[in-house]
C-alpha cells in the first residue's frame, strides 16, 4: 500500500496565507523589556561596549512563532496520513458475520477495526448492513440496517469467553428472506467449530459473488484444559493447535485477589500439541489458587479456574480417648491436629459415642478421616465408615493398646495383624528401638529423606502374609511394617503401626510425621462436594471469566447455575458462562473446556466456501492532527520558555526575591539541621563509644563511685572512704570490688555503678536539670545513689534546715523522688549481711532514710518497684566516707565521734549493708519474715 | 513579569525623618558614655583647645600677675590663703559647620534590595548630625536654606526651613535639583558634611570639590549608595531610565553588563576618594541597607579627630 498524505479539511490551509501577515506584526513587536529606574544610568551609557537591545524581536523567535502558528493550522486542517483504500466490491446489501467467541478476543481490536473500515465503506456507498456474530445472549437479527446503526450495533458487540454458537447463527441464515447479500464477510478466529459445514452450507443458499473471510492466525494460543492437584505440585494439562513450532511460556497462578502465588515456565517442542506441567507449590498457597493463566494469553481459554473442592481437604478426627484433655500433649489427637492443622479443615467428633459421631462426620465429607487408637467399632459404624472409604475416602488409622487389643482381622485394616503389641526397647528389653529403613516406592512418601533420628520402641505386627510387601508403605530396619496401606473402594485405608502419641516411638515429635501426615492428606480425594450443601441448589454469579481470561464482576445477563452435580457439566451457553458461582468462601467453578475438549484449527473445506481469503486489516489510516497539536504544544512550551529567559527571569533577581526566601529557608534548615547529627554524635561518644579508657574500666569490675564535687579535699576524703570501704568489704564478703572512682555526673556513664556516694558540697553548684535528669534515669534503671550530707554534728538526726540540707532539697527538687522514710527495724538494710539496728558514720547519730515501703494493701506501687526493691535514693547525715576513709599506710583518716572503735566497726558494718543491699535486693527480704515462718513451723 | 527591583520614592514628610534624625543622633551620647573608659575626652568639648582663653570651662587658677585687669581674680580662691589667683577658662572656639543633603530625584531611589530610599537616609543622617553638633555648641547652617544658627534646637528649626522649602517648591527649585551646594555664603575655615550620591558626571564633581577647596572649607563627604547600585543585580532584557534626565538605556542582558559596570563604578568611588584624600577630607561610602548608626559613628569619629574611636565604637554598637 502507497502511503499518502491527505486533509480531512483542506480548507482550512487558506490561514497559511495569513502567516507573512503574523510575521510582519511579530516583527513590529519585540517582547517588552523590564523597565527599571536607576540612577546611575549614565554610568551604563559611558560603558565601554554597552550595546543597546535591537528593537526587533529576533529572527529565530519569529520563525520559532511562525512555524508554531503554521503546525496549528496545519493540525486543523486533519492530515490524514495513509487513507484507506476500498476494501469492497458490487453493491448492496453486506452480510457480516462476526465470530466473537473466545477465541476472538486475541486480536479483537483488530477485528473491531477491520469490522469498522467495512462498515465506514459501506455507509460512504449507502450499502446496508446485516451483522451476525457467533456467540449472543439474544436472537441474532439479520434485518438489513443502514451502516450507521449497524456501527452502533457493531460497539455493542463483545468477544465472549465460551465456545462459538454455530447453530443459532445457522439458524439465522435459514430463516433470512430478504435478497441475496451481495457481499459475504466473516471474520472468523480460525478455529474449527462443530456446527462450520451446516454454516457453510446455510451460506450457500446465497448466490453472491463476493465471500471474504478474515482469517487470523492462531500462533501462541495455549489453553490449559485440565489442572489436577498432586501430591507435590499442580498437574496442568495443556494444549496447543497442531504444526506451531517451539513454544515457552509461563503459567502463573493467582487466588481470588489476583495476586501472584507462583509461576511455572513449560516448553512446547515442534509438534507437541500437549503438555503436562506440574506447577510446585507449598500445599498452604496450593490451596489460595483460583486461577491459573498462561501468560500473555489473551483469551479465556488460556485460563483455568480452581474452586474449593480441588482445595480444600476436610479430615476428621476420631480419638478412642476423649477423656485426656487435661493433658493435651498425652493426647494422640494433639500430634495430628498440629501435624494436619496448616493444610486441612480438621473436623472433630464432636460426640464420644461413635455411632453418632461418624456419621455425623461423614455427613461433612471429609477427605480423611483420622483414627487414633480405636479398636472395636460398632457394626453400623463400620459399615458407614465402608461405605465411605469405597466411595473415594482415606481411613487413617493409628495403633495404640486399643488397636493392639482389639479385631485382628478387619475390612478397615490394610493387614492381618497379630495379637498384642511388640516391644522393641525399655526397661526390661535388651534390643534398641529400631529406626526406619525405607520408604517403599508404591508409597507417596517415597520422595522424602530417610530420617536419621526416628526410634519405634513398639509397635503392632503384621501377620506375614504374601501381599504384605506390596501393602507396606514404610518398613523398619527389621523388616516389619511401620505403615501399611490397602486400597478399599475408591478410597483406602491406611494404618500407623505405632500410636500417634510420642509414648510408642518419637515419630510423632518428628518433622517427617508432618511430612507423610500431608504426603496422605493430599493424595486422599474429596468424597463428594461439601460447596452445594453450604451454598444452597442455586449458585449466584460470583466473578465471571472475562472474554481476555481475567476474572471479572459478572455482567448482568449472567444466569444462577440451576443445579449441581459433582461433576459441572460444561455447558456453553452465554448464560452460564465460565466463571466462580457461589459465594466468596464457597464457589465452584466453571471452566471453558472439558479436559477432554478437542482443539483444531477450521478445516479447509469450510474455508472453500469463500472466495476470497484475506487477513485482517491493519494498516489502518493515522491522523496526524493529535501528533501535530501535541508538537504545537512543544513549540508554545518551548516559546515560554525562551520568554521566560529573554525577561531575565532564573536569574540573580528572582534568587534575591522568590527564590531567595526559599534558598533562605533552605540555608535556615541546613544550618538547624546540620549540627543535629553532630550533636548527636557527640552525645553518642559520650554515652555509648566511651572514648575515654578510664570508662572502660568502670565496666570491667564491680565498684563504687562517688561524685566529684568542687572541693578538692571533699573529694579525696569521698575517694579514701571508699578505698576503706571497698577493702573492708574484700576482706569480709566474697565480693572483691575494684577501687572506687570519682564521677562527674554530667559527661560519665553511670551505669557500671552499683552505688553512688554522693557527699554534699556546699560549694558545688546544683546541677543543671539535663544533669539531674541523667541521674533520674540512672536511679529508674536500678541504680542507688547515697546522699551524705555530713551534717550529723549538727544535726542531731533531725530533718531540720542546715545548710547541707537545703542543698541537698535543691539537688532533690530536680528528681522524682519518692516518698522516703527512716529505715525500720524490720528493713531488708538491717540484715543483708550484718544484723544491724542503726547506721552510724562519723557521726553516730545519724539517721538512714530510704525510699519508704509500700504499704500492704497497695498491689500497685509494689508491682511498679524497679530495682528489685532496692531503694534507689539513701540518705544520711552520719558522713560515712570519713569514718571509712583510710590514708596510703591503711591508718584511719579521722577520728569517729564519739571515739569509740566498737563505733568505727559499725560504720563499716553500715557500709557493708548498704553495698549488699544495693547489690543483693531482696535477697534477704524473707530472712525478714523468719519470725512468721519459725512461727508457721510451730504449728 | 519578575517585579521591577528599583523605585522611585516620595520624599517622606521631615518631621517623621527629624525624629528618626533625633533617635538616631540620641543613641550616641549613650554611645559615647559608653566609651568613656576608652577615650575620656569624647565629650568634653569636640574643639577644646587645650589652652586658656574664652569660654565656659574652668581651665586652672593662676597666681596674679601685675598688670593685669582686676576683675579677673577669682577672690573666692584668693581669700583661701596669701596669694591672689586668676582663674582661666579653656579657650574654645566654634566653628560654623554647614550640613547639605543632595535631594534631586536621583537620591528618591530605593531598590528592594534596601528598606529605605536614599533621599530618607541621606536626611536622616543630615539631621543627626545636625542634631549632634547642635548639642555641642556648634553654629550649624544648611546652604540656600538656612545662616548659619548656634541654637540647642537648630536641627527643628533646619528641618522646618527645609520643609517650607519643600513646599513651596513642590515642582523643583534649584536646590531640590542641585547636585552641589550653593557655597557663595560660606566662609573660610569653616566645616562642611556633604551628604550625595555623586552620580553627577565626575568632572563636575571634582570641579566643584576644588572649589570649596580652594575656599579653604574642610568638608566631610558621605557618599549614599544603594546596594542595587553597587551590586547591579538585573539580568535579562531591561530598559534603565534615569530619573533625572529621564535618559534610558535598553540592556537586550543586563547580566552580561554587570562586570562592566560595577568596575566603572568602583573606579568613581576610588577616584573621588583619591582626590578628597588629597584635600585632606573626609569621605565615606554609606549603602542604605547599613544601619545609619554606622555612618554617624564613622563621621563622629572622624569631626572628633579619632577614626580609630569611631571604628571602635561601631564595632560596640554593634
Amino acid at each position: 500500500m502507497i502511503s499518502s498524505l491527505a486533509f480531512a479539511s483542506p480548507i482550512l490551509l487558506i490561514a497559511l496565507l495569513a502567516l507573512p501577515l503574523l510575521w510582519w506584526m511579530l516583527r513590529l513587536t519585540p517582547p517588552k523589556p523590564v523597565e527599571e529606574i536607576f540612577p546611575p544610568t549614565q554610568i551604563l551609557k559611558e560603558l565601554d561596549d554597552a550595546e543597546e537591545s535591537p528593537a526587533s524581536s529576533p529572527w529565530w523567535l519569529i520563525l520559532l512563532r511562525i512555524l508554531l502558528a503554521a503546525t496549528i493550522i496545519i493540525a486543523l486542517a486533519n492530515p490524514v496520513w495513509n487513507p484507506t483504500k476500498q476494501v469492497l466490491s458490487g453493491e448492496g446489501r453486506i452480510l457480516l458475520l462476526i465470530d466473537n467467541s473466545w477465541a476472538s478476543a486475541r486480536a479483537w481490536d483488530k477485528r473491531i477495526e477491520t469490522a469498522q473500515i467495512i462498515l465506514e465503506e459501506a455507509r460512504s456507498h449507502g450499502r446496508p448492513i446485516s451483522i451476525g456474530m457467533t456467540v449472543s445472549n439474544v436472537a441474532i437479527d439479520l434485518t438489513a440496517k443502514s451502516a450507521t446503526m449497524a456501527i452502533k450495533q457493531l460497539a455493542a458487540i463483545k468477544p465472549q469467553p465460551i465456545a462459538a454458537d454455530i447453530k443459532k447463527l445457522t439458524t439465522a441464515i435459514e430463516r433470512d428472506h430478504q435478497t441475496a447479500p451481495s457481499s459475504i464477510i466473516y471474520l472468523s478466529t480460525g478455529l474449527h467449530h462443530q456446527e462450520n459445514d451446516e454454516l457453510r452450507l446455510a451460506l450457500d443458499k446465497y448466490q453472491t459473488g463476493e465471500r471474504i473471510l478474515y482469517q487470523t492466525t492462531n500462533d501462541n494460543l495455549i489453553l490449559i484444559m485440565d489442572a489436577q492437584n498432586g501430591s507435590e505440585a499442580l498437574n496442568l494439562s495443556l494444549k496447543r493447535l497442531p504444526e506451531q513450532g517451539f513454544q515457552a511460556g509461563t503459567i502463573i497462578a493467582y487466588d481470588h485477589k489476583g495476586r501472584n502465588l507462583g509461576e511455572v515456565s513449560f516448553e512446547f517442542y515442534e509438534d507437541e500439541t500437549e503438555l503436562e506441567v506440574k506447577l510446585s507449590l507449598p500445599v498452604e498457597l496450593r490451596n489460595d489458587v483460583v486461577r491459573l493463566n498462561v501468560s500473555k494469553s489473551e483469551t479465556a481459554g488460556g485460563s483455568y479456574l480452581i474452586d474449593e473442592r480441588f482445595q480444600r481437604k476436610r479430615v476428621g478426627l476420631i480419638s478412642g480417648e476423649k477423656n485426656d484433655l487435661a493433658q493435651p500433649l498425652l493426647s494422640p489427637l494433639f500430634y495430628i491436629s498440629k501435624a494436619l492443622s496448616p493444610f486441612s479443615d480438621l473436623i472433630n467428633a464432636d460426640n464420644a459415642n461413635l455411632v453418632e459421631a461418624v456419621p455425623k462426620l461423614i455427613a461433612q465429607k471429609p477427605s480423611m478421616i483420622v483414627m487414633a487408637d480405636i479398636g472395636r467399632l460398632q457394626d453400623k459404624t463400620n459399615s458407614e465408615l465402608e461405605k465411605w472409604v469405597k466411595n473415594g475416602g482415606t481411613l487413617l488409622r493409628f495403633a495404640g493398646a486399643n488397636l493392639a487389643a482389639g479385631e485382628k482381622h478387619h475390612i478397615l485394616l490394610p493387614a492381618k495383624l497379630r495379637r498384642g503389641q511388640r516391644q522393641l526397647s525399655g526397661s526390661l528389653t535388651w534390643g534398641e528401638p529400631q529406626k526406619i529403613k525405607k520408604f517403599h516406592s508404591n508409597s507417596p512418601f517415597v520422595d522424602l529423606t530417610l530420617p536419621e533420628d526416628i526410634g519405634i520402641k513398639r509397635q503392632v505386627l503384621a501377620e506375614p502374609d504374601l501381599d504384605l510387601e506390596d501393602k507396606t508403605w514404610v518398613s523398619l530396619e527389621d523388616g516389619t511394617p511401620l505403615v501399611t496401606a490397602k486400597a478399599l473402594g475408591r478410597g483406602r485405608v491406611v494404618l500407623f503401626h505405632v500410636t500417634a502419641d510420642a509414648s510408642w516411638s518419637n515419630l510423632p515429635l518428628s518433622g517427617t510425621f508432618v511430612e507423610m501426615l500431608r504426603k496422605i492428606t493430599t493424595s486422599s480425594k474429596a468424597v463428594g462436594s461439601n460447596a452445594a450443601g453450604n451454598i444452597g441448589d442455586v449458585l449466584q454469579p460470583y466473578k465471571m471469566l472475562s472474554a481476555k481470561g481475567k476474572l471479572i464482576a459478572p455482567e448482568a445477563f449472567v444466569k444462577p447455575l440451576a443445579s449441581i452435580q459433582d461433576e459441572v457439566p460444561v455447558i456453553d451457553t452465554i448464560d452460564n458462562p465460565p466463571g466462580l458461582y457461589g459465594v466468596s468462601d464457597a464457589f465452584i467453578a466453571r471452566n471453558l473446556f472439558a479436559s477432554d475438549a478437542e482443539i483444531k484449527p477450521a478445516l479447509s473445506s469450510f474455508d472453500a466456501a469463500f472466495n476470497d481469503l484475506r487477513s485482517l486489516i491493519v494498516e489502518a489510516s493515522i491522523s496526524l492532527k493529535p501528533w501535530l497539536l501535541i508538537f504545537a504544544a512543544i513549540l508554545f512550551i518551548f516559546d515560554c520558555l525562551i520568554m521566560i529567559f529573554i525577561r531575565g527571569a532564573f536569574s540573580i533577581r528572582q534568587f534575591s526575591l522568590k527564590t531567595g526566601v526559599v534558598a533562605f529557608l533552605a540555608c535556615v534548615l541546613m544550618v538547624n539541621t546540620h549540627p543535629l547529627p553532630v550533636l548527636a554524635q557527640t552525645v553518642n561518644e559520650e554515652q555509648e563509644t566511651f572514648t575515654d579508657p578510664s570508662q572502660y574500666a568502670g565496666a570491667l569490675k564491680t565498684r563504687f563511685a562517688y561524685v566529684i564535687t568542687n572541693d578538692l579535699r571533699l573529694d579525696d576524703i569521698s575517694h579514701q572512704g571508699l578505698i576503706g570501704l571497698t577493702d573492708a568489704i574484700a576482706e569480709r564478703t566474697a565480693l572483691e570490688p575494684g577501687d572506687p572512682i570519682g564521677v562527674n555526673l554530667e559527661g560519665d556513664e553511670l551505669s557500671f555503678y552499683p552505688l553512688i556516694y554522693w557527699p554534699i558540697d556546699l560549694k558545688s553548684p546544683v546541677p543543671s536539670p539535663q544533669t539531674m535528669a541523667r541521674v533520674d534515669a540512672y536511679m529508674k534503671q536500678g541504680g542507688s545513689v547515697l546522699f551524705d550530707t555530713r551534717d550529723g554534728l549538727s544535726n542531731n538526726g533531725t530533718m531540720g534546715t542546715s545548710p547541707e540540707r537545703q542543698k541537698l532539697q535543691q539537688i532533690l527538687s530536680g528528681l522524682d523522688v519518692p516518698p522516703l522514710a527512716p529505715v525500720s527495724k524490720s528493713h531488708v538494710l538491717t540484715r543483708t549481711f550484718y544484723l544491724l539496728d542503726s547506721f552510724p558514720g562519723l557521726y553516730k547519730n545519724g539517721q538512714l532514710w530510704v525510699e519508704a515501703l509500700p504499704s500492704q494493701n497497695s498491689d500497685s506501687q509494689t508491682l511498679t518497684r524497679v530495682g528489685d526493691g532496692v531503694s534507689a535514693i539513701m540518705i544520711t547525715s552520719s558522713d560515712f566516707a570519713s569514718a571509712w576513709a583510710v590514708d596510703e599506710n591503711g591508718r584511719f583518716m579521722f577520728p569517729t565521734v564519739p571515739p569509740n572503735s566498737d563505733h568505727r566497726i559499725y560504720a563499716f558494718r553500715a557500709g557493708v549493708n548498704i553495698v549488699m543491699y544495693t547489690l543483693t535486693g531482696n535477697y534477704k527480704a524473707d530472712q525478714v519474715h523468719i519470725p512468721a515462718l519459725l512461727e508457721r513451723l510451730d504449728q | 513579569m519578575s517585579p521591577q527591583i528599583g523605585k522611585h520614592i516620595k520624599k517622606e514628610p521631615l518631621p517623621h525623618i527629624l525624629e528618626r534624625a533625633k533617635l538616631r543622633s540620641s543613641l550616641l551620647p549613650d554611645l559615647l558614655s559608653e566609651a568613656k573608659r576608652i577615650v575620656s575626652n569624647v565629650i568634653s568639648g569636640w574643639h577644646g583647645c587645650r589652652k586658656r582663653g574664652i569660654g565656659e570651662n574652668f581651665w586652672q587658677f593662676r597666681p596674679y600677675t601685675e598688670g593685669e585687669d582686676f576683675s579677673k581674680i577669682d577672690w573666692r580662691r584668693s581669700a583661701r590663703d596669701d596669694n591672689t589667683y586668676v582663674k582661666d577658662l579653656e579657650w574654645e572656639a566654634v566653628h560654623t559647620f554647614w550640613v547639605w543633603s543632595k535631594l534631586s530625584p536621583s537620591m528618591d531611589y530605593q531598590s528592594n534590595l534596601s528598606k529605605i530610599s536614599k533621599q530618607s537616609r541621606a536626611l536622616v543622617l543630615g539631621f543627626a548630625v545636625v542634631e549632634l553638633l547642635a548639642r555641642s555648641g556648634e553654629r550649624i547652617g544648611w546652604p540656600s536654606i538656612s545662616k548659619s544658627i548656634s541654637a540647642r534646637n537648630a536641627s527643628e528649626q533646619l528641618a522646618f526651613a527645609l520643609a517650607h522649602h519643600l513646599d513651596n517648591h513642590e515642582n523643583g527649585s534649584d536646590l531640590i535639583n542641585a547636585y552641589w551646594p550653593d557655597i557663595t555664603e560660606i566662609k573660610p575655615h569653616s566645616q562642611m558634611v556633604i551628604i550625595s550620591d555623586f552620580l553627577d558626571p565626575i568632572d563636575d564633581l571634582i570641579q566643584k570639590f576644588d572649589e570649596l577647596f580652594a575656599r579653604g572649607v574642610k568638608a566631610y563627604l558621605i557618599h549614599i549608595v544603594d546596594p542595587a547600585e553597587q551590586i547591579f543585580p538585573y539580568a535579562g532584557r531591561t530598559e534603565f531610565y534615569d530619573p533625572v534626565n529621564g535618559e534610558r538605556f535598553t540592556a537586550a542582558n543586563a547580566k552580561g553588563l554587570k562586570e562592566q559596570y560595577q568596575h566603572q563604578f568602583e573606579a568613581r568611588i576610588e577616584m573621588i576618594k583619591a582626590h578628597v584624600k588629597k584635600m585632606g577630607w573626609g569621605y565615606q561610602t554609606h549603602h542604605t541597607d547599613r544601619a545609619t548608626s554606622f555612618a554617624l559613628v564613622t563621621l563622629h569619629g572622624h569631626l572628633t579627630g579619632n577614626f580609630e574611636m569611631g571604628s571602635k565604637l561601631f564595632q560596640e554598637v554593634n
